[in-house]
Order: structure tokens, then sequence, then C-alpha cells
């Protein structure tokens, strides 16, 4: 059944009377500290001391259209936010959360209504605040392999004795953050080291393609060799993909599209995907993760829209079954695995509905939405936000409201109910910006990092690309200017002519890299649940 | 800690700022303290905080007739069931969107139903409960429904009032009574699948076979919730004899397309699940419905794969006759029927003839009937009838009659005679399928309805080809099928897209599946068409590539740069590509030598600005002989653009002037600073020699206060000598002297250094005596 634009219109209030219930009960109860504790009303510190939930949310803020809060907050983070403590700060959490957080506010800055700089967006306050939590990162990347630890002293760099083991998606989720700040400020350090620490994942790979779930960092060895697309690894993926996107890069996309061979391969099982030993391709989890849950979603930005929506409905079912999708849900039981049975609001199942919806139109993933809004806010509602449900059994609930539940959870419901917002522009509208005031920004094609902080690839290419365009348009004209005698050869060297199109005999035409299939026949019946076979 | 002490200040004037905000959180606050104890309490460890899961409340309101088990309370369910002829239970889970749903659905029913059906809903997920932990339930809401002892009859149908309704309708009365010949007839035309029961029920109270027949009703529910096989019961004999049925105990299957069925108790065994399975197996469907699936599902592509369907998605309320049914079932059921018969049937069709002024009706037998217009190129220009033998259809033989006068037949048995066994004389059979509009509104929307669904709306699906058809409003569903069924079918694609958006001054030009052809295929154009889709990654990065391009040929009138979303919009075969995005270059006048934008070049601007003027200029040769009217408009184009340069470096210049302008006003804040501080200097110097002057003045001062004092000595000397003898009394003054006279000593030591340097003041140390002696 399809939904009214008015349940839409309901369903979008809902979501934003959830969002105002949790982000309130923070400033009131738990600002300046990093997270809310919503059982006992006050806050704690976790990822390093910075409100991290003030920062997580902001653009959550501009999204729900409150222009004057995100102003008020963004103001308020550059007279109180200093990286220049003596905290122990996750690398990876700190880059998603804090980098994404402040990049992406500073990207949307001049829509939230606020007075930018006459360089905007390569230059800005946000950004330098941006550009100075990453400079305390860097440290961490200044190992033997270029990947870097898991843990960071922001004061004095890498504590000695910091154990070299981090997970894997701890080295190979910053290309989308780092690329964006060297692409906004001129300085590459920040995607050279990105680059540097992909570069020597991908050689650590095993001899079917697999990579496991922790490394050492100095020695490049595997120290836990579980191979899947969960929980320790599942960003370092979207970033492979996400940063073909945004960068236009073809390594990164090749490197996803063997990894996803061989993923396909081992771990894949009726629409499942299991964890196996890296090495042998032997299964030795047959567990579906709910971090698993972003796959779908990812795998519809470049065309594998079948594959994505039958394993949205597996994981669909298991919502139906709890009410929340568990850490760890067991395939061949049908239900939890053994301590392993919370639910910590995760958003990756909404932001595959969002990312599926968005590309099908099908009303089972606004259907998701509903569920998830009636599910949460029936089982973790507390007088002080939202609580963590500590096992979905019995929706007992913890003391606890991570920072992604405002910056991705309540955001992705939202865009789910709101296929109009601006965050979904396809390109009908931009705004003008950059140096000279002409660059085409906002044009829509936003990149979501993994914590659903947006990011603008227009931006990119404004303060990166734009001078060297701008000259070669100019010498185009200039040479187009010239007397004719001088052209033939030019056409020569063009590849565009009729007679490229024909392929010679024996020749199997390739797809370009960074480019996504058209969609078969079949897609257009997809609908409501019902699923084609590939071959269809 | 300084930092967090200043950002608690800030908090609290933050807080200070929201009133109303304060009100509640002192509220929240109370609340807090009453929450904290009995959390407290509950704490097994003093870090961990962890809240029981919130005990469960009425799920139902009180007034509706659904009684409310929501502890879970499942032998409480039990027992009550047993007491009712029909019961309802409705499982749910309190946090789950569907049972939140189903509850307003499962109230109306309720509401009606309320007089002869009991309904019961039970807290499914509430972990203290009984039904939690003896049901695994893998989704909720679960609608079991009893009768009597039998059950449960689980119903799978769509949770929605009508439907249900229906469904309950049907567990309360398995079996319709045909108590005549005309009911047994009825009850056989009204329904697509029939079975008849006959029981005498003189020779006993009840029949044990009549039970075995009710429990056999009842289990065919438990797979067909559609309700499409119906089940009745003849206690007549007279009547019973009207469907071959003799022998008591005896069960009648009715079929058209194939004949009808007793039951074979010489092979089985007469129980219910044996009279279910039989019946089920053997049950012949005209038309077959489709219902929404409840999770992923394969059973539509199955349903495809068995070839070509048309689909009728119509308004449909289970609880009432549905005139628009029972018409596609007859022209279904015309269809497939017929096959069997050896009767040779002809097909007529009037056509017009150009060798005379009047008509043929042309009949053929049906063998040869696709071969009719072939056929007719062999019509020789007479005004008589006669027979031909065709040299193409060796087993059939031509009539011909041509004249003036009209034909004999009409266009209605032609049609009507056409389709009848349809399905055997052609290779491109039809399946029939229904579908509930309301419940499959996004399905048919995809294959091209349009607004509401309140007419039906037919396609045709032909999954292994890849073409859908659809029913014109002003078609016919028998022409339809006719048309599909003929090879070399005139029936086109149905090319499905989106609205055309509104004809704003874009400089990216929206093209659709309707204004396709006529904006590509514009001769007066040049067109650069992008093939994209709101999904595809590599597409949307390009947004802003094709808008910069757009503004570099803003007021181009010879070039169009324009998008087509091919996930929304179907092209014709031969403009469709296989990967997004994908660029093209169609140029005017030349629309079928269109060329792609090199796969292997990023797709920057000035890549695509090189592409395009490439290919919309002509090549030197090329304009030889075209002579000089493509200058022009070449010429216009360059124009255009170096118009659009022109624009961004008068931009440039004008942002330059601006800077100027600012450095200008910069250095004239400069040098009015500069003359500030040149006065400013002045005026430090003239203070400066005030200053010297003051200090010769404090100079003169000090030597004169230096000879006063040189007196005051002397005359206290001359003191000292007088009182000698007072001296050796006062230590007191004897002190004084002693400091006097070493004063005296130090102001003589100047004097003298003085003396030595500065001859000059030797009169003034004289004039100084001689103010002495005459005071």
């Amino acid at each position: 059944r399809d939904f009214t634009e008015q349940e839409m219109s309901h369903y979008r209030d809902r979501v934003k009377s959830m969002f105002y219930h949790a982000y309130n009960s923070y400033l009131d109860n738990a600002y300046p500290y990093d997270e809310l504790r919503p059982l006992t009303c006050d806050g704690q510190d976790t990822w390093g001391s910075f409100s991290l939930t003030l920062i997580d949310a902001l653009d959550t803020l501009l999204i729900l259209g409150n222009h004057t809060e995100f102003q008020r907050v963004a103001t308020l983070l550059q007279d109180t936010v200093d990286f220049d403590i003596d905290v122990n700060a996750s690398v990876f959490e700190t880059n998603i959360r804090v980098v994404g957080g402040l990049l992406s506010a500073h990207l949307l800055s001049k829509r939230a209504g606020m007075k930018v700089e006459e360089g905007w967006p390569c230059s800005g306050p946000l950004l330098r605040m941006a550009e100075d939590a990453a400079r305390k990162l860097l440290p961490a990347f200044q190992t033997p392999t270029g990947m870097p630890y898991g843990t960071v002293n922001l004061l004095r760099g890498v504590n000695p004795g910091e154990t070299p083991v981090t997970c894997t998606a701890g080295v190979g989720t910053f290309i989308l953050e780092f690329s964006t700040l060297s692409r906004l400020t001129g300085d590459p350090v920040f995607e050279n080291v990105a680059r540097k620490a992909l570069r020597a994942l991908w050689r650590t790979r095993s001899d079917i393609g697999l990579v496991g779930n922790h490394i050492d960092v100095i020695t490049s060895k595997w120290v836990a060799q579980d191979a899947g697309i969960g929980a320790g690894v599942d960003s370092y993926f979207e970033y492979l993909v996400k940063g073909a996107i945004m960068l236009q890069d073809e390594k990164l996309l090749t490197m996803f599209y063997e990894f996803d061979k061989s993923i396909k391969n081992y771990t894949k099982f009726d629409d499942w995907y299991l964890w196996v030993q890296m090495h042998k391709g032997t299964v030795s989890m047959p567990v579906f993760q709910s971090l698993e849950a972003f796959w779908p979603g990812m795998q519809s930005l470049i065309g594998d829209i079948s594959s994505a929506t039958k394993s949205f409905h597996n994981y669909y079912s298991v919502w139906r079954q709890f009410g929340g999708l568990p850490e760890f849900y067991s395939i061949p039981q049908g239900y939890t695995v053994d301590k392993r049975e919370g639910y910590p609001l995760r958003p990756e199942l909404i932001e595959s509905a969002m990312y599926l919806y968005k590309a099908t139109g099908d009303p089972s993933f606004i259907q998701l939405g509903r569920d998830a809004v009636e599910s949460i806010d029936r089982i973790s509602r507390v007088n002080c936000g939202f609580a963590t449900v500590k096992d979905v059994r019995d929706h007992k609930l913890d003391n606890r409201m991570e920072s992604f539940f405002l910056a991705e959870t309540i955001k992705y419901l939202y865009l789910l109910f709101d296929p109009d917002n601006f965050l979904h522009n396809t390109g009908t509208e931009f705004e003008l910006g950059g140096l000279r005031g002409d660059c085409i920004l906002s044009a829509g094609g936003y990149v979501f990092n993994t914590e659903a902080h947006p990011l603008d690839p227009a931006a990119l290419h404004c303060c990166s690309r734009e001078q060297q365009d701008r000259r070669e348009i100019q010498d185009i004209l200039l040479s187009f200017s010239q007397p004719q005698t001088e052209e033939p050869p030019r056409d020569q060297n063009a590849g565009g002519s009729p007679e490229s199109i024909a392929l010679k005999p024996g020749e199997q035409r390739k797809a370009p890299v960074l480019s996504c299939p058209t969609q078969p026949f079949s897609a257009k019946l997809a609908v409501m649940g019902q699923v084609f076979s590939d071959n269809s | 800690m300084l930092r967090r002490v200043r950002a608690e200040l800030r908090q609290a004037v933050n807080q200070m700022a929201r009133r109303p905000v304060k009100i509640l959180c002192c509220g929240a606050v109370l609340l807090t303290c009453a929450l904290l104890l009995p959390i407290t309490l509950t704490c097994g460890r003093v870090k961990s905080v962890v809240s029981p899961a919130r005990p469960p409340m009425r799920f139902f309101p009180a007034e509706a007739p659904v009684l409310d088990l929501f502890l879970g309370q499942l032998e409480e369910a039990d027992r009550l069931r047993e007491e009712a002829d029909v019961s309802v239970l409705f499982f749910y889970a309190p946090w789950c969107a569907h049972s939140i749903t189903a509850r307003q659905h499962v109230q109306q029913v309720a509401l009606r139903l309320a007089d002869q059906v009991q309904f019961l809903a039970v807290n499914c997920w509430w972990h203290q409960g009984r039904c939690r932990k003896q049901k695994s339930f893998f989704q909720y809401p679960v609608i079991h429904l009893y009768y009597r002892r039998f059950g449960p009859i689980e119903y799978r149908g769509p949770v929605r009032s009508d439907y249900l309704e229906s469904f309950i309708l049907r567990v309360c009365a398995p079996l319709v009574y045909l108590p005549t010949a005309g009911a047994l007839h009825s009850f056989l035309t009204q329904h697509q699948q029939g079975v008849v029961g006959y029981f005498r029920f003189s020779w006993s109270p009840q029949p044990a076979g009549y039970l075995t027949f009710l429990l056999s009703a009842l289990h065919a529910l438990r797979r067909d919730h559609q309700g499409a096989v119906r089940f009745a019961v003849v206690t007549n004999q007279a009547v019973a004899e009207g469907v071959s049925l003799r022998e008591d105990e005896s069960v009648y299957l009715h079929r058209r397309l194939n004949s009808s069925l007793v039951f074979p108790r010489a092979q089985r065994n007469f129980t219910a699940q044996a009279v279910s399975d039989w019946v089920l197996e053997n049950k012949e469907s005209v038309v077959y419905w489709i219902q929404p699936t409840r999770a992923k599902s394969y059973s539509l592509e199955a349903e495809l794969q068995k070839g070509p369907a048309l689909l009728t998605f119509l308004p449909h309320n289970p609880l009432t006759a549905n005139q628009l049914l029972d018409q596609v079932s007859a022209v279904a059921l015309l269809y497939q029927s017929g096959c069997g018969s050896s009767a040779p049937r002809l097909c007529c069709q009037c056509v017009p003839v150009c060798a005379s002024s009047g008509v043929c009706e042309v009949c053929v037998q049906r063998s040869v009937c696709s071969g009719l217009h072939q056929s007719l190129q062999r019509l020789q220009s007479s005004a008589s009838c006669w027979s031909v033998q065709s040299s193409y259809t060796p087993s059939g033989r031509l009539s011909v009659c041509c004249g003036a006068s009209v034909c004999r037949g009409g266009a209605s048995v032609c049609s009507g005679a056409s389709i009848s066994g349809l399905q055997c004389r052609s290779n491109r059979t039809l399946r029939f399928y229904m579908l509930d509009a309301e419940l499959h509104r996004p399905l048919a929307h995809r294959l091209g309805a349009r607004g509401g669904l309140h007419r039906p709306f037919i396609t045709i699906i032909n999954l292994r080809d890849e073409t859908h058809h659809v029913l014109e409003p002003s078609g016919t569903l028998e022409g339809f099928i006719q048309n599909f069924s003929v090879p070399y079918s005139p029936l086109r694609r149905h090319l499905v897209g989106q609205e055309a958006p509104q004809q704003t001054q874009s400089l990216v030009q929206e093209v659709t599946s309707d204004s396709f052809l006529q904006t590509v295929m514009d001769s007066q154009r040049d067109v650069l068409l992008l093939y994209y889709s709101a999904w595809c990654g590599f597409c949307s990065v390009l947004n802003h590539v094709f808008l910069q391009l757009g503004r570099l040929f803003r007021g181009n009138r010879a070039l169009t740069v324009a998008r087509v979303n091919v996930g929304r919009n179907d092209l014709p075969w031969e403009f469709m590509v296989d990967h997004l995005p994908t660029v093209l270059f169609f140029p005017r006048h030349r629309k079928q030598m269109s060329v792609k934008f090199p796969e292997n070049t990023p797709m920057t601007v000035p890549n695509l600005l090189r592409f395009v003027l490439q290919h919309t200029g002509h090549a030197p040769w090329e304009e030889q002989q075209s002579g000089e009217g493509e200058e022009p408009v070449r010429g216009e184009e360059s124009v255009s653009l170096l118009g659009a340069e022109l624009r961004a470096l008068q931009q440039e210049v004008f942002s330059l002037h601006r800077v100027r302008e600012r450095v200008s006003q910069q250095l004239d804040v400069l040098w009015r600073e500069n003359r500030r501080l040149t006065l400013h200097t002045h005026t430090l110097q003239s203070q400066n020699q005030e200053l010297q002057a003051q200090i010769h003045q404090l100079e003169a001062l000090y030597r004169e206060k230096t000879h006063q004092l040189t007196h005051t000595v002397h005359r206290l000397q001359e003191l000292a000598d007088a009182s000698e003898e007072l001296l050796k009394e006062n230590t007191l003054l004897k002190v004084l002297l002693t400091a006097l006279s070493d004063a005296d000593h130090r102001q003589t030591t100047e004097d003298r250094q003085t003396t030595d340097h500065r001859q000059a003041t030797e009169e003034h140390d004289e004039n100084t005596h001689a103010e002495d002696e005459s005071s």
C-alpha cells in the first residue's frame, strides 16, 4: 500500500518531535559532556570531551529546518570546543563524528543563513576547527606502513605503549573527510595519509581476496581473521565506494569490486552475508550483525539494486521479529546470540531504506521507517531522551544515548519521510560561491560519510580544480578562435566519433569503471516485497 | 577545569534565557527524582543503570468489543475460545507498527460481527506472559481463527477490515446449503470454483460424512485465504442428480474447461485432509489472484515466467459482488474454452479493396486465420463471389465476396468469435491475473496507471521479451487480447514516464518519455543529452558539471543541454543505453549521426565543452561543400561562448575594480594616519621644549635652596658655641648638631666641585655671603 502525503507529513513531525525530545534533554542535562545518559538524566564523556553530541547533531538541526539553533550552536562551538586537551581519543570516531560533523556544518552554513567568509566554502571558522581536529589525528598515521593507530592523545600524540592493533575500519575510513579537508584547504597532507593507509590495507588482503577484522598497523599482520561486511570492517568498503564517487577515482572502485567479488563468492548465502575465515573462506560465524545493514544502501549507489533489495528484506524480517536489530542474529537459529542481544539504536537499516526508497519508490521502505518510528518511540523513549535497548528479547533499557542517534538515526528517518528535502536535490537548484563567487555549489549529489554527515562534491571541485578548469576553457576558446586550418589535427585526437561506438569483431564491450548499469526490465515489477532472480 | 567551569556557566546563562524550558526542566527534575528511587532499587550494580522493560498496557480501547489480554494470558484465551462457536485470536506486539495499523481494522470488524464472533487480543510480546513463552512468532500481528474446536486457521490475507471480515464470514459459514436445483445452478455459475457434497440427513441426525466434508472446507481455508473455492451441501437426491451425484456421501468438483470430477473414494480415504488436498490439486483457475506478500517473495516472477500475463487491476471489495471481475472472468473463460471443439469456425473480416470501389468480406477457416491479410494480396478485381483454393493454405479454403454492398457480418461477431478458443490457436498464450488496485497501487503506477484507480487498469506483461502493453481507455479487452495474439502484433511497447516538469528557464532541460523525441530530435537544435538516474552515485556528482555547462551555453538557441532520468522514463529501444552516466550528442540536421562521449574520458566541463565544439561545427571539407551558409551559424555559437567568457572576464574585472577601490581606500586611510602622526610629532616636540624650560627652572630653585640650607647651618653653629654647657646635658641636640655638621661637610664638598668646574658661579657665592651679612 502506498503512503499519502498526509501520512508522510505526520511521520516527519513524529521524527522531529523525537529529535527535540532527545536534543533538549541533552542540552538540559548533559551538555557539555559528550553523551547523554537518559536513565539517570546526566552526561558522560566518551570519545574525547568535546560536546560530541552537539557536533554530531549540528547538521541534523539544519535538515529539520532549525536555522536559528544551528547558528547558535555553530557559534557556540567556536567559543567552547578546544582540541588541545590531554585526552586519548579514538582516531576513527573522532574523524567520522567531529571532523565529519564540522565539515558538513561548514558546507551547509551558508544555507543555514550564517554569514560566511568571502572565500567560502574554501575557508571558514568551522573548516578551521575541522582542520585543527584532523591535525591532532595526524600523529597516529606516522607508522612504518602508513596505517594509523587506533588511539591518539590529542595533546601529546601517540602514547608510548599504545597497542598497534586496530580494526580494519579504523584504517580505511578516512578518505572522505581527509580528502575533503585537503581539497578545501589546499593542504594535501590529509588526503595523502588517507590514501597511503588505503594502499597499505589493500596489499594485506588474502589470496582469496578478503580482509580480516583486526590488523597490526606496524607489521601488517592480521590479528583477527574473520572476514565479513559487519563490525570492524564495514565502513572500509563503504568508503571505497563513496570515495570513488566523490573523487571520481577509478582505483578505489576497482578495489571495491575485487572485494565485492570475493564477498559474493565466499560470504553470501541466500541473501545473507556470513562471516568466513579470510584465508580459507570457510564459515566461521553464520551471523547477521546489525552493522551490516548499511550494505544494501551502498549497493544501490552503484546500481546493484536487486541484490540490495533482497538483503534488505532479510534484515527487515529481523526487525519485524524484535522491534530492532540485535547486535548479532543467528541465521540458522533465527534468534539472538548470547550476550549480543542489544540494540543501541543504530541507523544502518534505516539508512538503507532511505537509499532504496530513493532508488525505487517502493513503499516497503517507507513501511520500515514507520516500523522504526513506532518501535523506537514506544520502546526507548524515557523522560530524558531515548535509551539504548539492552536486550531486544524483552526491551530492557541501558543508560546511554550515543551521539549517532541524533546524527544518523533521526536524520535518516527524517530524510526517508521527506523526499523533497534539499539533501535529495537532483540538481534542480543550486547556489553560487567560491573565491570569485561563480562556483556552482549545493547542486545535490551529497555524499554521506559513515556518520551521515553530508559532503558536497561540488565544493571540493570549487576549491581545488576550478582554476584549472577555467584555464582549460579559456585555452579551448582561444584555440577555437584561431584559424581553422589548425583544427583537423585536433579532431583526430578526440575520441568522440561515430566510428568509436562500433565494436571491433570479437571485442566485448566493457563498462566504464565509474558507472552504474541500467536496471533490467524486471526492476519495474520488483515492488512491495516481490523480487526477481538475477538472470530474469 | 576552568574550561568546564566556564562552559557550565555558559550553560546556566543559556538556561536562564529559555524560561519555558526551565519550568519544564524543574518538572523533569522532580519526575527524575521520583524515578531514580525505583531505578536505583532495581540496579544490581552501582555503576550500571538498567531499566526493566516498560510494563504492558491496554492495546485496544476499553469500548472496543475485543477482549484485550495484554499480559499475554494464553490459557485464558484458550479457555474463552472453547466457549464460543467462532473465535478470532489477534496476537500483537505493542511496539509493532503493523499491529498498530491492524488494530483499527480488527476493531471495525469486531464492531460488525460481535454478535456472532468472539474477538480476543493477546499481547504475545510481553516476556513474562505465557504466550511469549509458548509461541515463536517471527513477525506480528498473527491472526488465528477457530471454528468450535477446529483450528487454528491462520489468516494470511491482507489485514484490512473488508478482507478480514470476508474471511471470518467464510469461517462462520464454511458450507452453503443448496435446497433447490436453481440454487445449485446459481452456485455453480456464480463461483469460479465450486465443490458440492451430497449427504442424506434422513438416515441419521448428522451423518459422519457431513462432518468430514465440513472439516475439509475448513482445511481448504488454511491454504486458500482468498477463499476462491466454495463448498456447498445438498441433501435432496433429485437436486444431487443435477451434478451426477447418486450415492450418499459423494463429493463433486465442478470444472468448466475440463471434465468435472467426483471424489474417488475407491482410491482415497474419505478424510477431511484427503478431500481438501484432492480439491486443491484438481481445481482449475481461469483467473488467478495475486496477493500482496508479507515478506520477500518470488511469486510474481514465478507467475510471469510461465508466459505472457494479462494483469487486471480493479477496485475490489471482497464483501460485495464485482461486476468488473465477472466480465473479465467471462472473457478469460471464453479465451480458454472451445479448444476441443472439432467444428470449424469462420473468422470473417471486412477490408477495403483498392481495386474496386466496394469492400470485400473475407472468410477463412480458423486454422488459417493468421494468413488472412496475406491472402488479400491475391484478390482479383471482380464483382462476383467465388471460392478459391489458396496456395498458401492447402488445408483451407478462402471465400471472398466483393461488391458495393455492406458486409453481412458485424464487427462484434467477428471479434467475439475471434478470441473463443484463441488460447489454442495462438502460440502466445496469455494467463489471466487479478490484482486489487488499492493494494497494488505502486505496481499499477509503475506499469503506467495514472491517478486514482477507479476504473480497471489492464496490462499485458511479457517478461521474456521485456515488454509490456497497456489497454487504452478507448480499446476493448477482446481487441486487446486479439491484437496481442496475432503475429507481428500491432501493439506498441508502453513507455512509462514522468510528468513533464514545469517549463522554467532552467540551465539543463529535463526530458521525459513524452517529450524525448520532440526535444532530442529537434532538427533545428544540437542536443547534448545526459542519461542519468537519481540513485546512481556517479551521476549525481555530475550535477554541478552540467549546470556549469548549461551556464556556458546559456542563451545559445542552437544548442540544448538536456538530461533524461532513465530510472523513471522508458525510452524507445534505439535510444536506450546500458550504463549510466552516458552522454550523447545529437547534431541538428543529422540526428542519425549521434556521437557518444568517449568512455575513457573524465566528464569535466572542459572535456564536455571540447566534445560539443568538435561536433557542433562542420569539418572544413564539408564547409566548402555547403558554402558560406554555415559560417554565421558557427559564428553564432562562438559568439555565444565568447559572450559567456566575456561576462566571466567582466566579472573578474569588476572584482579587480573592487579590490583596487578597497586598496585605494586603505591607502587613503594610511595617508590620513600618516598626517595625523606628523601633527602628533609636532605636538610632542613643543611639549618637549616646555619640559626643557621647566627643567632649567627646577635647577635654579635647587641651587637657591642649597644656599639657604648652608646659611642655616652657620647660624646654628653660633648658637652651639654660645651654649656649650647646655650641650653636655642634651644628647638630642648633640645628635642634631652631628647630623648638621655632616650635611655641611657634604655641601662643602659639592661646592668645591662646583667651583672647580664653573668659575662663573663664584660671583653668586659672593652675593650669597653678602646677603648673609646683611640679614
